[in-house]
């Protein structure tokens, strides 16, 4: 059963980086393409997902929201992971003062709960893409940062660690040969659950319009500009919330099949 | 006992103190101008002046610091820009009406989770528990902002059993409840699930079936009230949560509630009172915290003799 969703997932997350990547070629008119005259049609053969107010495809404009979607989720995460390793290094191979400080950082970070701070952020930076992946940024690096250092502070007591420092290995040939080769299962793990959850995070920022502006098409701003019409054209808001809770699905069924595989111990 | 809440709550002083001076940095750390966004780039430069020596954004950071600390200790949080009311007292207003929507959901994730959680760890491997396993996957990869419009369609307006938005009534509570503690019902049903197998497999549990407990009196007797321990402290932790879940949830049902009033002070660009209600939801969610390890140390001794 677990082997079964780790292979539906994949599956899943391999058919939306394909949708991402081809974008152009799969969708089937542009997403930009206004037509007022058919505004909030209901699914036909011509348009399966139907038409916004604006008389736009929502097929395409889905298609084209998978890039924004998984571009946010991609970016966030490299940068958030990068940053939050080499502070959860820092952290945990100096020690001392300079890990009590980081660490009194990463507890203020973590008193602000779920997508409060990346609002917030928001709401000062205003709207878009790039503040968006900013704002996300900002919140994001903690738990690599956390990981990384717990699995340092377990890892510097090994006895391989200790005959490398013992021949002459510095702090940096420590980190980057040693302890984040040997700290990388759960990073990974983080990284696939983390990657859920800013994808849900930018769609729920943009869905209070807060994050990715119209035009563009991201699907928490298409599920808004659908929330009006709930009467009239449920379609609008029923296609992207299920491609976005598909992709989270996807995400979450790989990262349970990571974590089984990475990190035996936990899975039971 | 004492010694060690009263070690606890020494913690917390630092916390606390780092979440008022984030919230009053975010403000001044993060790259732009708030007045520029509060009135936009075409605003007159006098009218610019004016809003910023109102704010009082024109005085040195550590002046504007100190006195932003000399208010929250007498309770003054700031003025709205719009309503030039105190702020402090439009947030206390709002609070009831999330801490309702919160325990409701709170309510809703328990009641559904905890029975079905134990029901699967007692049929393992069968459809029921399979279902579960659905359920949970699927509850919590559904996003509340979609979640929300759906049950709007289904229950309000196909079958009108409940009020599509709005506060009052025990009627008006059930679709946001379900909408806010859906996640939280999924994340718990995994949880107890597998806190009761662990359980399940202890001596004292072999030995209740030995002494000819039936099934029910072993799992509700004995394995859930052991099994329980996590759920307790996940439960504190996922009600801090709920608090940031209900911006969305509020805004989406129109319920009046600290987040909906935080979403609309942004919509206005009403900064003071922006910046009031990120303090008051990040403190609450620190105490709530602080509360469940409390509580988790109460109920279980070997962690607060461990610390």
């Amino acid at each position: 059963m677990k082997r079964l969703n780790f292979r539906i997932g994949l599956f899943l997350l391999f058919l939306f980086l394909l949708l991402a990547l081809f974008a152009p070629m799969l969708a089937p008119e542009d997403p930009y393409s206004q037509n007022l005259l058919f505004g909030l049609a209901p699914p036909d053969a011509g348009h399966l997902m139907g038409r916004d107010l604006l008389g736009r495809d929502i097929l395409s404009r889905i298609v084209y929201g998978s890039r924004i979607s998984l571009l946010v989720g991609l970016a966030v995460i490299s940068v958030s992971a990068s940053v939050g390793m080499i502070i959860g290094s820092v952290a945990g191979t100096i020690g001392g003062k300079v890990d009590e400080f980081i660490m009194r950082i990463i507890d203020i970070v973590l008193a602000f709960p779920g997508i409060l701070l990346a609002i917030s952020i928001m709401a000062v930076l205003g709207p878009g893409l790039f503040n968006v992946v900013f704002a996300l940024c900002l919140t994001g690096w903690v738990s690599f940062a956390r990981i990384t250092r717990g699995q340092i502070l377990t890892l510097r007591e090994r006895e391989y660690v200790l005959a490398a420092h013992a021949s002459g290995a510095g702090t940096a040939r420590l980190i980057f040969c040693h302890y984040l080769p040997n700290a990388s299962a759960p990073l990974i793990i983080e990284a696939a659950f983390g990657m859920a959850g800013v994808i849900v995070a930018e769609a729920g920022l943009s869905f209070l319009g807060l994050g990715v502006q119209p035009p563009q098409p991201s699907w928490g701003a298409m599920l808004n500009e659908g929330r009006p019409f709930l009467l009239i054209a449920p379609h609008l808001t029923t296609f992207p919330g299920l491609c976005l809770m598909l992709l989270v699905l996807a995400i979450n069924l790989t990262g349970d099949g990571l974590r089984d595989k990475l990190d035996p111990k936990s899975a039971l | 006992m004492r010694g060690w809440i009263a070690r606890r709550t020494l913690l917390l002083v630092p916390t606390l103190f780092g979440v008022i001076t984030a919230v009053f940095l975010m403000i001044h750390l993060i790259p732009g101008d708030p007045v520029e966004i509060m009135l936009g780039e075409t605003a007159m430069a006098a009218d610019r002046e004016s809003l910023r020596h109102e704010l009082g954004l024109d005085r040195p950071v550590t002046a504007q610091y100190l006195s932003y600390l000399g208010g929250l200790a007498r309770g003054d949080i700031g003025t709205s820009i719009h309503t030039h009311e105190p702020v402090f007292g439009e947030i206390l207003s709002r609070w009831p009406a999330t801490l309702e929507l919160a325990l409701a959901a709170l309510l809703f994730a328990i009641l559904f989770s905890i029975p079905l959680g134990v029901l699967a760890a007692a049929r393992k491997d069968t459809a029921v528990d399979g279902a579960s396993l659905m359920v949970s996957l699927f509850g919590i990869a559904m996003p509340n902002f979609w979640l929300g419009p759906l049950l709007i369609i289904v229950f309000s307006i196909e079958l009108g059993w409940f009020p599509v938005s709005g506060r009052g009534g025990l009627d008006a509570i059930v679709l946001p409840a379900v909408t806010l503690g859906t996640a939280m019902a999924a994340i718990l049903l995994r949880l107890t699930r597998s806190s009761v197998l662990e359980v399940a497999s202890e001596d004292f549990i072999r030995t209740a079936r030995a002494k000819g407990l039936g099934e029910t009196a072993v799992y509700l007797k004995h394995a859930l009230a052991n099994a329980l321990l996590p759920v307790v402290t996940v439960v504190g932790l996922q009600f801090g949560a709920l608090l940031s879940g209900a911006v969305i949830t509020e805004t989406i049902f129109s319920w009046p509630g600290i987040g909906r009033l935080m979403i609309t002070s942004i919509e206005a660009r009403d900064y003071p009172m922006v910046q009031g209600c990120v303090l008051t939801i990040a403190v609450g969610y620190v105490l709530v915290n602080f509360l469940t390890d409390v509580l988790y140390g109460v109920l279980d001794p070997r962690i607060r003799l461990n610390r």
